[in-house]
């Protein structure tokens, strides 16, 4: 039982605090890009193209984190055995 | 050193992996299954389908050419002139000779991607071989342009930014070597992932959304429709620019930059 809570931590956990990292850094990003444009509205098309690179590689590390969710996530039981389990008084 | 070697034998584990443990999504899209077993060469045949929509609409397009352009050759000079622009805005004047292969990288992408938008298709790019062929041939490109561009010492650039003259700048070169080569090399692995994760993210969301949550769950489902074409188009142009930015680090000159710097070492 340990396993299966440990595992839906992690599962939901792992990508949660992938996306707060993700939320800051993408934040510090446009935050950057958004000063830049203020001090020159006339750079916006260089400013774009920059910010959408950058916001790209830094949502690429939470996309990892996604990923390994969806390797981990066979390993979770599906409802149907979950109940059978829940039934048969196995995990509670 | 023997982790780095371990990661790459167990690469071949993780391609073979992503056809059984991640959920098919083809039985949850409401089209009917012609047979138990989706097959796993349907992503090669999506991006089949969009190389010989690009080659139609390439044909299509060159046919009795005119100097003033009409119809569908004024669109794709648009697109070509629009895609012609990444690398010189990465590189300059001199990124109109990799142009070609930008392009292909583009619109191949982006065709792709797109593809699994239409009804019945899946997105070529929705399989880690598919991005990771795209992010090989990438990375194989890349050192083809660098040893073009430097001759045979292109390998000189994996000892770092420094030019090796005198003792501390060859250790230095040491230190730096195994960095710059970890970094060369992990960028393919970056380029599949972050391809593959998006593409594959995206169509996992819609037809969990359309699936999982009742009668309202189509409804909320269309709603994350724009953001997958938003996505692909965006995951596109992050590719090409990546690799627009990796040809211009391998074939950069700078001699007289490290003229000076060997000047200002040397004494």
């Amino acid at each position: 039982m340990i396993y299966f809570a440990a595992l839906a931590l992690a599962i939901g956990l792992g990508t949660g605090i992938a996306a707060l990292g993700c939320g800051i850094g993408q934040g510090t990003a446009v935050r950057g890009a958004l000063e830049g444009l203020a001090r020159q509205p006339e750079a916006h098309g260089r400013l774009l193209v920059f910010m959408i690179l950058g916001l790209a590689l830094i949502e690429s590390l939470t996309i990892y984190a996604l990923l390994l969710a969806f390797q981990l996530k066979p390993y979770l039981p599906d409802p149907a055995t979950i109940q059978a389990l829940l039934k048969s008084g196995a995990i509670h | 050193m023997s982790n780095w070697i371990d990661i790459s034998l167990t690469m071949p584990l993780v391609f073979a992996q992503t056809e059984t443990a991640m959920p098919d999504t083809h039985a949850e899209t409401g089209v009917p299954p012609t047979s138990d077993e989706p097959s796993p060469w349907r992503f090669f045949s999506f991006s089949i389908f969009a190389f010989i929509v690009l080659a139609i609409v390439a044909v299509a397009a060159t046919r009795r050419m005119r100097l003033v352009p009409k119809g569908l050759q004024n669109f794709i000079e648009l697109v070509v002139e629009t895609v012609y622009g990444i690398p010189e805005m990465v590189m300059g004047e001199r990124g109109r000779q990799y142009a070609p292969f930008l392009a292909t990288l583009f619109l191949y992408i982006i065709v792709m991607n797109l593809s699994g938008l239409i009804p019945g298709f899946k997105s070529g790019t929705a399989n880690l071989n598919i991005t990771a062929a795209l992010a090989i041939t990438a990375f194989i490109m890349v050192q083809y342009f660098g040893f073009r561009a430097h001759g045979p010492k292109y390998v000189m650039h994996f000892f770092g930014p420094v030019p090796l003259t005198n003792i501390p700048s060859i250790i230095l070169g040491l230190l730096l070597l195994p960095l710059e080569l970890l970094s060369e090399l992990v960028r393919p692995v970056s380029l599949s992932f972050r391809l593959f994760g998006n593409i594959f993210g995206e169509e996992q969301i819609i037809s969990v959304l359309a699936t999982q949550f009742g009668n309202a769950g189509p409804f909320i489902a269309v709603v994350m429709l724009p953001l997958q074409v938003l996505t692909s188009v965006l995951q596109a142009l992050v590719f090409t620019l990546l690799v627009a930015v990796y040809i211009a680090l391998a074939t950069e000159k700078h001699e007289e930059h490290h003229e000076d710097v060997a000047k200002a070492t040397a004494h």
